[in-house]
């Protein structure tokens, strides 16, 4: 068991393996988040919003295994969820100012969600190119590198998305009278 | 950092297949994945957990996960859970629910489980609202909070304090997290389910719902907690009897980190009353009638 500690992880020491490991479970740790909102807004009968998080996911875990020198998860060093890149000061402060879904509602719109995906796929992006800065050993600094080319096509493939959603005009919310769940207040 | 291997189970195999109905940018959704996260790192067995909860939105979660679990009535989720931990010491034991379950409907249980230091760990998801029953005002609600129909001047009447009150009553292990930061709440709960006693996680749980402008603001408020709260026994000498405010002034409620631990009291241990003999037979005992 790790100690808890507000101390930030030496990032600089990192190796290649354990970067990988890192954009790892970070990517996959985005995809279930964008699933856990799809089976919300499933919930909500949202399903237009639930379509596109679909397609989201899939985008995502396909990042997932575009990774370089992707091995078997039983060969990457274990990451304690506290010591995810993501919990560094800095980056921490980013990722819960920028991330978090201050925005999201029940009856929220496929442009408005996407724009709220590209906020954590480009907070992700920040995330790799500041460890990418930071590290010292030439192998992680290019497994960095390599790792950080893979989200931006990421970014890309969303920002396509989101393109062909504020262009496609039959997008409609869904009806306004569609409150259950979540309840409207008394 | 020290590499190890990947466990066996992720953190997305302690989810059921029940989806959550909670509303989309709920915060209870950080704590499903800070739960299964640490249930994943510390390589729990899902047959050795058991999940017991009372009523309202956060009261849902023992069903998300994939161990066993059990929606019992409002407010006497620790009641359950400390009979469940009696009889089966075994098992990893986690109550869940939220501030008007755990505080108010059952605010008398809370103390006591802080006083009788059962070896438990109690999740409190704090939105200050009775969401389920459409944002009435809770024990945690500011007292200057308008816009409940029922309160529509406010309660006036000063919030409840949940790690000062569970410190005064005893609790051995309080900490403070926050939903929006999954990974950091982890590791509390991580903590809270090693420690050996009644360990009380206060999670701050945004409402998006019946809070959305007032809340919103928890993720630039939180902050590390520095220190830990003063108890008897750490106030420094000159500490007087009219000074002991100084957990009032110590803590503004948003500060995340583990508040308070300190070893569990000279009680008995319900772990060994599991290798009890007499135990043992009494169980065998109070089976043999059920099954007659």
């Amino acid at each position: 068991m790790h100690t808890p500690s507000n101390a930030p992880i030496e990032i600089s020491a990192l190796s290649a393996p354990e970067a990988l490991a890192h954009a790892l479970e970070l990517t996959h740790d985005s995809a279930a988040r964008y699933a856990q909102l799809q089976a919300c807004l499933e919930a909500h009968h949202n399903q237009i919003a639930a379509d596109v998080l679909a397609r989201v996911v899939e985008l995502t875990l396909a990042t997932a295994s575009s990774m370089p020198g992707l091995k078997p998860p039983e060969q990457l060093p274990r990451i304690a969820p506290w010591e995810l890149l993501w919990r560094c000061p800095d980056l921490l402060a980013m990722r819960l100012g920028e991330s978090a879904p201050t925005a999201c509602n029940h009856q929220i719109g496929a442009a408005e969600l996407l724009r709220l995906v590209l906020k954590r796929e480009r907070c992700a992006q920040d995330c790799f190119t500041q460890a990418r800065a930071l590290v010292m050993a030439p192998a992680t600094q290019q497994m960095l590198i390599s790792i950080a080319m893979r989200q931006q096509e990421q970014i890309a493939r969303l920002e396509a998305l989101l393109a062909s959603a504020e262009a496609d005009a039959s997008e409609q919310p869904p009806p306004l009278s569609d409150l259950d769940p979540p309840n409207r207040p008394e | 950092m020290t590499p190890a291997m990947i466990p066996s189970l992720r953190a997305r195999d302690y989810l059921s297949d029940v989806k959550p109905i909670w509303c989309p940018g709920c915060g209870h959704f950080g704590v499903l994945s800070a739960l299964t996260k640490a249930l994943a790192y510390l390589e729990r067995p899902k047959h050795e957990i058991a999940l017991v909860s009372g009523i309202g939105c956060s009261s849902r979660l023992p069903a998300y996960l994939d161990c066993y679990g059990f929606h019992g009535l409002h407010g006497r989720a620790l009641p359950l859970a400390t009979g469940l931990k009696t009889a089966r010491p075994d098992l990893t034991v986690i109550a869940t629910g939220g501030d008007g379950d755990g505080f108010s409907i059952g605010g008398n249980h809370f103390l006591h489980a802080c006083r009788r230091d059962i070896d438990l760990c109690y999740i409190v998801m704090d939105n200050a609202v009775y969401g389920m029953t459409k944002g009435q005002a809770s024990p945690t609600t500011p007292p200057d909070w308008t816009q409940s129909a029922l309160t529509p001047h406010g309660t006036g009447i000063p919030a409840f304090r949940p790690a000062a009150i569970a410190l005064a009553s005893g609790a051995s292990f309080i900490a403070r997290g926050f939903s929006g930061d999954p990974h950091g709440l982890s590791e509390l709960i991580a903590r809270a389910i090693l420690h050996p006693g009644f360990a009380f996680v206060h999670v701050l749980s945004p409402c998006r719902t019946y809070r959305p402008d007032d809340q919103s603001s928890w993720k630039q408020a939180v902050h590390p907690f520095g220190e830990h709260l003063l108890s008897a026994t750490e106030a420094p000498a000159n500490a007087t009897q009219g000074s002991t405010p100084a957990l009032r002034i110590q803590d503004d409620g948003l500060g995340l980190g583990i508040l308070h631990e300190v070893p569990r009291g000279p009680i008995s241990t319900n772990a060994t009353l599991g290798a009890s003999p007499d135990h043992a037979a009494a169980l065998d005992a109070i089976e043999a009638e059920l099954e007659a």
